[in-house]
């Protein structure tokens, strides 16, 4: 895949170009983890697994969403479409992004990606003629901006998470149908005993700013694990197992 | 007893085509003894069809699923837009109102085809009089659609989209490629027999019509005859005498200035409601297809001289299309209001201008053709001697419809606090339908009630009526406090969460509806 070319998105400059809608988001294919906001734990914890990822320098620095292994690829990414019931706004958007300067939210469009066309005769229309945005674009734009939202909104919860010390390191390994193994714990998940030691106060005010109800989604987003592996059924070597450890440090 | 085998429709405009299609979608298939109805149309190649018509309503979507014509058809073979109100503008005079955004808007109001936020569970109108009346637009608190008109915004999302969002609306659309597309939908798909005559002459007996000469195709007879012959009446009225019943005493206007207007830009936004804004001596429309707007001065000559009307209505036209060159462009058509003291008698049933004309401020002529035809589809006779029930019922259903047309009609002009001459005598009280009159005096002390219109065939619900009415209200409006004779208490929290409802629910639909002008291109987009 090309490295993208984003530019700001403009009506004037962009007129005439449309998107061919690729229902598999294969763009995504190779991606094995995704990152989520804030507003999306709840759809997508029944979907996927959802964890935290952690920089080079191992700090916790993203909320993020299971969606394969680097051996597998992308597990949702099927031939003609997407095959999990929900979907990451970060995949849902592309080809847009964002950036973000003072006060100022702007669009961008990956130019360079194989879904856009500087012509409408072969997809859906960006804008109308009458230079209004196309009902695609719309609902790209708001995406966007739950996109933003969210994110913000997750960093806000990493940081409750790492100063009330939820966090732990997860392990998971997997085993195939000819019996190799692979173990990674790149990840971090929530760490339950210690959440079970919180004081009433604390777990009331979690509560309160739906913090609580996002931390049992993403406990309860573990299980998802099994359905990343039934998605691997049709590979030829195929996932038979896999196992979650929660690394107490 | 003859049975009603060969039906015989006189006339190829709009009321001829849309008839036949709906007959002929019932009843020209043949049925388990192998006996099907024949429908003939006749039109003429000299007398053309009228040429205006160009606003519906949301009936017209089911019309044309019963026809069989779909949406897609519509949109790229008669220029079809969508219609999702009427706006008034200058009809009133109202103090202005000091909302934000608000205050430098011209005195305007809606008419929205959608429901009030609500409205199924409740009305919440005395809440609405309470709480905001004269500080806010009626139809812009309760429903989402004016707002989604002044956007420009479309009523729903393209096809391609997975969302069933739709608001209620009807079409513009371009009349005579409406025609076109009728009469080549009913002669291939449903079987219509088309034959391009004149009539010449119509011979009556003592059972009606009882045959047609034409010029170049020699005598033809049925046993129903359908006048569509427009202001012609060739059977209803020059054949069978049955005369107009005047209305002209409500209704003052009788005379049309037309002129079809471009773009100024090719792609210019396109407005998603009939525009109607009030005149010296009468109102104007203004229509948006996609190429073109269709416009007219729909006034009263008595009011009004026709240099001076001309004078309006190029004013009118400079100020949307400047670069127009009006002079030829613009053609006069003269009219009686009224409609027929009997639309069916005996063997014959007048249906579309023939059976009547009423100044198409709600775009009402339309809706009785598919009214009357619909009726007549349903209904059709068996034989001649149940034909009188049938005409019976179909005529009392059908002045039914009309008056209540002439009073919806009427509203909108009594409300008015202009003080042009046109205007101070349309609220004279002699002009006023007695019923309509009556009704007024009574929402003085009560808000509009569902039970205020209680037939099977109502034109206009209580819900058109509160739009009108109290879009209309202004000032020191008597209408404004009645819900203080209520002894009823308001149902405020469930009345002030409909008005937050319906907000958020505009705001939403603003950031996901594409333009109206986006809706239509979609249609014809590769993608669908
Ligand atoms: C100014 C104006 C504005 C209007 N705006 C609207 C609107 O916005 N919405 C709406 O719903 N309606 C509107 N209407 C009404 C609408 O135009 C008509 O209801 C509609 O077009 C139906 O017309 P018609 O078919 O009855 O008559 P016409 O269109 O006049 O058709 C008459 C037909 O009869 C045929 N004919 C006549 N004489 C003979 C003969 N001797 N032999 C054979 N054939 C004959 C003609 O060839 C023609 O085909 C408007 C009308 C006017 C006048």
């Amino acid at each position: 895949m090309t490295s993208p070319t984003y530019v700001p998105l403009d009506s004037t400059q962009h007129k005439h170009y449309s998107i061919v809608q690729d229902n598999s988001y294969s763009h995504a294919k190779d991606f094995n983890l995704v990152n989520v906001g804030f507003n999306e734990i709840a759809s997508l914890s029944g979907c996927m697994p959802l964890a935290v990822a952690v920089d080079d320098t191992e700090h916790p620095h993203a909320l993020v969403a299971v969606v394969g292994w680097p051996q597998f690829g992308n597990v949702f990414c099927g031939q003609q479409e997407w095959l999990g019931h929900a979907l990451p706004l970060s995949i849902q958007s592309y080809p847009f992004n964002y950036a973000l300067g003072e006060q100022k939210f702007t669009v961008l469009l990956d130019e360079s990606a194989p879904c856009v066309s500087p012509d409408t005769s072969v997809g859906v229309a960006l804008f109308s003629t009458d230079g209004q945005p196309s009902s695609l674009l719309k609902a790209q734009q708001s995406a966007l901006s739950s996109l933003v939202a969210g994110q913000q909104q997750a960093q806000a919860f990493l940081k409750v998470l790492r100063e009330l010390g939820l966090l732990t390191r997860l392990s998971v390994s997997i085993t195939r149908q000819d019996g190799e193994v692979h173990e990674a714990a790149n990840l971090l998940s929530i760490n339950e005993e210690k959440l079970a030691e919180l004081n009433a106060d604390t777990l009331l005010q979690l509560h309160q700013q739906g913090i609580l109800m996002a931390i049992n989604a993403m406990m309860l987003s573990l299980r998802q694990y099994n359905r990343l592996v039934q998605l691997t059924r049709t590979n030829e070597n195929p996932i038979e197992k896999v196992g979650l450890k929660l690394i107490s440090e | 007893m003859t049975p009603i085998n060969r039906i015989v429709i006189v006339g190829g405009g709009t009321a001829g085509w849309l008839t036949a299609g709906l007959l002929a979608a019932k009843h020209s298939q043949a049925n388990k003894q192998g006996q099907s109805v024949s429908i003939t149309v006749v039109e003429s190649n000299s007398v053309h069809p009228i040429g205006v018509g160009e606003g519906t309503w949301p009936t017209m979507r089911r019309t044309l699923a019963k026809i069989g014509i779909s949406e897609h058809t519509l949109i790229t073979k008669a220029s079809a837009t969508f219609k999702q109100a009427s706006k008034f503008v200058g009809w009133h005079h109202t103090n202005k109102i000091n909302d934000e955004n608000k205050n430098s808007r011209q005195s305007h109001y809606y008419h929205p085809f959608s429901a009030p936020q609500g409205s199924a569970t409740a009305d919440i109108t005395p809440y609405w009089l309470s709480e905001r009346a004269g500080n806010s637009y009626y139809a812009d608190d309760v429903c989402f659609q004016p707002s989604l008109c002044e956007a420009g915004l479309a009523p729903k999302l393209p096809n391609q989209a997975k969302s069933a969002f739709c608001a209620n609306y009807g079409y513009h659309l371009d009349a005579g490629e409406f025609i076109a597309l009728l009469r080549e939908h009913c002669t291939q798909q449903l079987n219509v027999h088309h034959l391009i005559d004149d009539v010449v002459n119509v011979a009556t007996g003592i059972h009606g019509i009882e045959a047609l000469t034409t010029l170049n195709n020699g005598e033809i007879k049925g046993d129903l005859y359908i006048d569509c012959s427009g202001f012609n009446a060739l059977l209803i009225e020059k054949a069978l005498g049955v005369e107009l019943k005047d209305a002209s005493h409500h209704l003052f206007a009788d005379s049309a200035l037309v002129c079809q207007a471009p773009y100024e830009q090719e792609n210019a936004p396109i407005a998603c409601h009939t525009l109607s804004s009030a005149q010296t001596a009468g109102w104007i429309w203004d229509i948006g297809l996609q190429h073109r707007r269709g416009t007219g001065y729909v006034h009263s000559s008595a009011h009004q001289s026709s240099h001076d009307a001309l004078h309006t209505f190029t004013q009118y036209l400079g100020s949307v299309a400047p670069s127009l060159a009006v002079g030829d462009k613009i053609r006069e058509i003269k009219f009686k209001t009224g409609y027929r003291h009997q639309f069916w008698k005996q063997n014959c049933i007048a249906i579309g201008l023939s059976s009547g004309f009423l100044e198409p401020l709600e775009a009402s002529s339309l809706m009785l053709i598919e009214q009357s035809a619909s009726l007549v589809a349903e209904q059709l006779p068996a034989h001649s001697g149940v034909m009188p029930h049938v005409a019976k019922r179909v005529n009392a259903t059908l002045t039914y419809l009309w008056e209540r047309t002439i009073e919806f009609l009427k509203l909108h002009y009594v409300l008015s606090n202009r003080t042009e001459d046109f205007w101070q005598d349309n609220r004279n009280v002699d002009s006023i339908p007695a019923r309509l009159a009556g009704l007024l005096d009574e929402w003085k002390y009560r808000p509009v009630l569902e039970s205020d219109f209680t037939s099977a065939t109502e034109a206009f619900s209580a819900q058109s009526y509160r739009y009108i009415l109290y879009g209309m209200v202004h000032g020191n409006s008597p209408f404004c406090d009645s819900y203080k004779y209520m002894h009823t208490p308001l149902n405020a929290k469930f009345a002030s969460k409909q008005l937050q409802l319906n907000h958020a629910f505009t705001r939403q639909l603003h950031t996901r509806l594409p333009s109206h002008r986006g809706l239509i291109e979609s249609y014809y987009s590769a993608i669908r």
